[in-house]
């Protein structure tokens, strides 16, 4: 099965969620970089971007997020690269989509959050799921954000 | 709590919402934008009233039926009153900047949703760009 496949490649052990970005860099051949910067409050939990000339991608989380949290929201963007979905700020805007494409973003959305939690169920044996937090230290030292 | 009570431009940015979903028209556009915001109010909005919103005959337009109209077309309050980047802005910056949406997880977009979308779009922009080329020389916007 494609996503338990997956899993097993991508998961890494003990489970750290940057090792795990890293897996899916390298799954899909392009430089992927996490950030954890969204705000409460926005109704945003998760968001992947992709440039169209590269392929280099960034995957955006909460803040605040506890790891396992975390994990789990970058674990449903992973899918998206992975599966090279590409949706337009309109597809996203509305969760009360009729007919076709509102089928198919509910399928994307439904496959993405059971990877996520297959995610989170590979990780649990190995202990909480941590962050090493690189990726924070990081985009502090471009100023991105002041966490 | 109810919308300005100068509906012109409220009702044409509602009746321009019907025009994008159902350029061809519909006939049933109105009961069924109507049903869905009767679900969403929690009291019963017919089509005729839906129709006197978009021909600009409703004086005083409930907030939470404004907000119920825009939700179903996909829309905030902000859209009708301009202060949210539309669609059209954020597609806009998806353009100059050379990204695309893979994913995103998220309610409903509200104002505040679209702001920040805006905004991790263009710290995005500039996370490739600072890949790319440390020195910032890149063909990013940013």
């Amino acid at each position: 099965m494609l996503i338990n496949d997956r899993v097993r490649r991508l998961v890494p052990v003990p489970f750290v969620i940057e090792a795990f970005v890293e897996n899916v860099a390298r799954e899909i051949g392009k430089p992927v970089h996490w950030v954890p910067s969204l705000s409460s409050g926005t109704g945003m939990t998760g968001l992947s971007v992709r440039c169209r000339t590269t392929g280099a991608a960034v995957i955006f989380s909460p803040a605040a997020a506890p790891p396992d949290y975390a994990a789990h929201c970058v674990g449903h963007e992973s899918w998206h690269l992975l599966e090279g979905h590409l949706c337009t700020a309109r597809d996203a805007s509305s969760a009360y989509r009729d007919g076709w494409p509102g089928w198919l973003a509910r399928r994307r959305e439904h496959e993405a959050e059971r990877f996520a939690k297959r995610i989170g169920l590979a990780a649990a044996p190995s202990g909480s799921v941590v962050s090493d937090d690189r990726t924070r230290r990081l985009a502090s030292a471009f100023g991105l954000y002041a966490g | 709590m109810v919308a300005e009570s100068s509906n012109a431009p409220v009702a044409a940015k509602v009746d321009e919402l019907f025009q994008r979903r159902w350029p061809d028209g519909n006939p049933a556009a109105n009961a069924e934008v109507a049903r869905y915001v009767t679900t969403v109010v929690g009291h019963t909005i017919d089509r005729q009233y839906v129709w006197r919103i978009r021909t600009g005959r409703v004086k005083k337009i409930d907030v939470p039926v404004l907000e119920a109209i825009g939700e179903y077309f996909g829309e905030t309050l902000a859209y009708f009153s301009g202060k949210a980047p539309a669609d059209e802005d954020l597609a806009q910056l998806l353009a100059a900047t050379g990204l695309e949406i893979s994913g995103f997880r998220s309610a409903a977009l509200t104002a505040a949703g679209r702001r920040e979308l805006q905004r991790v779009l263009v710290e995005a922009n500039e996370i490739m760009r600072a890949a790319r080329d440390p020195r910032s020389g890149s063909d990013h916007v940013g």
